[in-house]
């Protein structure tokens, strides 16, 4: 038999080198397909028919992860075009326009960000109407909620960060109502700003939580929810 | 599935013997086990996750086309802007607060209950195994068809929902009700 290109490829040395399944045409090597590779090897090899109901799960978890990669992706580009001063920060915005691309990145990256706190918030509403909740799946809708947390978290840091009247009002109305914490609310507030009011400080501190610590603490829990969803037992049966 | 989903149906009795009654054409490596309604998750299930994923790209990216992200003027301490509002997930919270005096109740505590009461919901709705149990569950719950527990999630999703809404949209100068086509 004649062998196609894509045969020859897929069964040449270098290529085993790196992918050790061959065209997944059979279901051991479709299972190996998956299973042999580290991008992939989050997901069980065979799930349940009804999981791929999309009136089940709406993908709500899956678009909250994939705006989570999008939004590390143009966050890391954004990066790079940002200083963390209030002498810089505005006019590194306004530059922004005049970077190849530069407002479509920003643009993703906020409407993304705004996505992301919304299906979140979905996820968890989907999640307790198909009572997922329940054991043995108890401590994954809590890790879910702290998740919901960080999320609103790494939104509220993001907001600051373009120092224009709508990120430094919102935080000061933010951070204000914080301050109405009985006994230690100016001290919350002071933590939080690293002074009286909204400054450099302030900005500063949003930056790193933002950029490093917040993403860090989300990405971690994201990787125990899922490794805990597959040992759960995977997507929940139907109510 | 759990093992103990499988054993329900296929219980194993130890007065019987078994023994192999016939050979069945399959592809599934599962013995001992009820068949499962399984598919490989390569294909189908990576064609929905691509074709999901592109979707929601293709979205953003028009959205980013025709939408720019807002930059107003640069941040001046000396100007404060009417109304001055938070981002609009806590527009929520500074509504309520605009109805009372006591800005602690809905801008710390109740943020704070519903977030404990979130977390708790799987610890509540259990079954019970006790008498007590039975009552609080009735109580917190509702049942086995959590009818209490149904209507309180409703009534905070769309509670968050109105006040929301209202505190981002219907707003303006002085936190005075406007309507947003005005």
């Amino acid at each position: 038999m004649k062998k196609g290109i894509l045969q020859g490829i897929s069964e040449s040395a270098v290529w085993r080198s790196i992918f050790r399944t061959g065209i997944p045409d059979t279901d051991l090597k479709k299972s190996l397909f998956i299973f042999n590779s580290f991008f992939l090897h989050i997901f069980p090899v065979k799930m349940k028919r009804h999981g791929l109901r999309i009136s089940y799960t709406f993908c709500l978890g899956g678009i909250s992860c994939l705006l989570f990669i999008l939004l590390t992706l143009t966050g890391f580009l954004l990066m790079f075009l940002y200083t963390p001063s209030i002498e810089r920060a505005y006019f590194d915005m306004q530059a922004l326009a005049l970077v190849y691309n530069g407002k479509i990145l920003r643009n993703l990256h906020r409407w993304s960000a705004h996505g992301m706190v919304l299906t979140v918030f979905l996820h968890m509403v989907r999640v307790f109407y198909t009572r997922s909740y329940r054991p043995p799946r108890e401590f994954n809708w809590v890790i879910g909620i702290l998740l919901l947390i960080l999320t609103l978290a790494l939104s509220y840091t993001g907001y600051l960060l373009p120092w224009d009247q709508l990120a430094y009002w919102g935080i000061t109305v933010g951070t204000t109502i914080m301050s109405y914490t009985p006994i230690i609310g100016k001290q919350i507030r002071f933590f939080m700003l690293g002074a009286d009011e909204v400054g450099h400080e302030a900005l500063l501190r949003f930056y790193v939580l933002h950029c490093v610590v917040l993403p860090f603490l989300t990405a971690l829990l994201m990787a125990i929810h899922f490794w805990r969803v597959r040992k759960d037992g995977g997507i929940s049966d139907p109510l | 599935m759990t093992s103990q989903e499988s054993t329900k149906i296929f219980i194993k009795d130890p007065n019987k013997t078994y023994g192999l009654m016939e050979l069945v054409d399959g592809t599934s490596p599962l013995v001992e086990k009820v068949p499962e309604d399984t598919v490989e998750t390569f294909p189908h299930y990576f064609l929905l996750m691509i074709i999901c994923t592109l979707s929601v790209i293709l979205a953003l990216f028009l959205l980013s086309l025709f939408f720019d992200a807002p930059l107003e003027d640069i941040a001046n301490p000396l100007v404060t802007p009417n109304p001055g509002k938070a981002p609009w997930y806590f527009t929520g919270i500074q509504e309520l607060i605009h109805y009372t005096d006591k800005p602690v109740i809905p801008g710390i505590i109740i943020p704070l209950l519903l977030i404990l009461w979130l977390v708790s919901i799987p610890y509540i709705d259990r079954k019970p195994k006790t008498r007590l149990g039975t009552l609080f569950n009735r109580i917190l719950v509702g049942g086995e068809r959590r009818k209490v527990l149904i209507l309180l999630f409703t009534s905070f999703i769309v509670g968050a929902l109105i006040f929301t809404l209202i505190g981002s949209l219907f707003r303006g100068a002085n936190w005075d009700f406007v309507l947003p086509w005005r």
